[in-house]
């Protein structure tokens, strides 16, 4: 089997925040590997910047994917500091870029926009329980983009985009007049989805695919 | 006893001492202030269940104040106090909702206390809907509800009783998830979800 497409998965677990989303990520790498991608992992301690930029300038095409902390101008890796900064934004030339942390589409995502194929981000706080139970939804609504792009290759980003809208729409629902609405706490959930759902960005080729 | 947070704001010390041993002898909370500056600096550290203020005061009005609550928590009532009452009633726009009421000076004590009363009893919706909620899940409700991404804030794990105090501190993150509530209750209302 070829292994002509490589995604380079950057993913910290530092706190019981990316302990969550570090297990998002394990889901989606599975998902790859499945469909016979090559992975390029780099976890917890090897989600630091030289790691990134080592593996960054070694290949030509990469689906770039991140888990972690996010601020505005800066995705942050295991040991705090940056591992793609406004300093280092031109690694991701040419990138499918697909990030799952806080606020970095406000200013990283749509700088990088301009020389990656695409960036889907988020602008504002990304917001979850830490409880299994419930943050399982807010995941199936992270991942519901990349791997609807991965299950079907035709999936332009902007239909895998609006896939996320839908799904996080769909729980929102789900959590407020659905079945799975029971009390002001499945309430709490809804707004934190509806806050997510809201800060989702996407910059770059519209039409691009995996 | 009631347990109503009250903030009084009146540049008459006089107004302020009388009003305060009524409404602290009804057993309401009482926080006061001498100019509408102050009244809503205090109003933005803290959540008030009601705002009792002069009209008439120099630089910040009682209306405006009332206006500038308004942005934050649009369901605070606010009781104006003026000795003007028909320039009063000229002045404000009769829509105007951030009002709940109004009382001519001189003010009737027990007119005021009723006033208040009524007024705490329609308390917040979102505030008493998180109150009765975090009273009756006790362990469920001191469990981390929320976590971020963000490492903007020194804490990333919130409560449903940490988003309960936020909101009635009125931090930033109090007014964000505030904001949240309504905004998702107003999705829904005007998408004929619930009624």
């Amino acid at each position: 089997m070829s292994h002509s497409k490589t995604v380079l998965l950057v993913r910290t677990h530092s706190d019981a925040t990316t302990e969550t989303t570090y297990h998002w990520a394990e889901t989606v790498k599975q998902r790859f590997l499945t469909h016979h991608w090559k992975v390029i992992d780099l976890a917890k301690d090897d989600a630091v910047h030289s790691q990134v930029e080592k593996a960054l300038l070694n290949l030509d095409s990469y689906v770039f994917l991140f888990y972690g902390h996010g601020q505005s101008d800066k995705m942050i890796g295991q040991d705090g500091m940056p591992v793609i900064n406004l300093n280092n934004l031109s690694l991701l030339k040419d990138q499918k870029v697909y990030v799952v942390a806080c606020l970095t589409a406000q200013q990283l995502g749509f700088e990088a926009a301009q020389i990656a194929s695409f960036y889907l981000g988020y602008d504002q706080e990304v917001q979850f329980p830490i409880d299994p139970v419930y943050s399982q939804y807010v995941e199936k609504c992270v991942n519901k983009g990349i791997l609807a792009m991965l299950n079907m290759s035709e999936c332009r980003i902007e239909q895998a985009g609006q896939q996320i809208v839908d799904e996080y729409t769909r729980w929102i629902e789900y959590f407020t007049i659905g079945e799975g609405a029971s009390d002001t706490g499945t309430f709490l959930l809804a707004t934190q989805l509806r806050h997510n759902r809201d800060a989702l960005r996407l910059f770059g080729d519209l039409s691009a695919t995996l | 006893m009631n347990a109503g947070k009250i903030l009084l704001v009146d540049d008459e010390p006089e107004i302020v001492k009388q009003f305060k041993r009524a409404l602290t002898g009804e057993g309401y909370h009482v926080e006061t202030a001498g100019s509408g500056e102050e009244g809503f600096q205090k109003y933005q550290t803290h959540y008030f269940d009601v705002v009792i203020t002069d009209w008439r005061m120099e630089k910040m009005s009682g209306l405006e104040l009332a206006r500038q609550i308004d942005t934050q928590h649009p369901s605070t009532k606010v009781i104006i106090i003026t000795a003007f009452s028909k320039e009063f009633e000229q002045t404000i726009d009769p829509q105007h909702y951030h009002a709940f009421d109004y009382l001519k000076k001189p003010v009737d004590m027990d007119n005021l206390l009723n006033k208040v009363k009524e007024a705490v009893q329609r308390k917040d919706g979102v505030i008493m809907a998180l109150e009765n909620w975090v009273e009756t899940h006790s362990d469920e409700a001191t469990r981390p509800i929320m976590a971020t991404l963000s490492q903007q804030r020194e804490k990333q794990l919130w409560s449903a009783k940490d988003i309960l105090e936020e909101i009635k501190s009125n931090t930033e993150r109090g007014k964000q998830e505030y904001q949240k509530i309504i905004q998702l209750t107003i999705d829904l209302l005007t998408r004929g979800k619930i009624q």
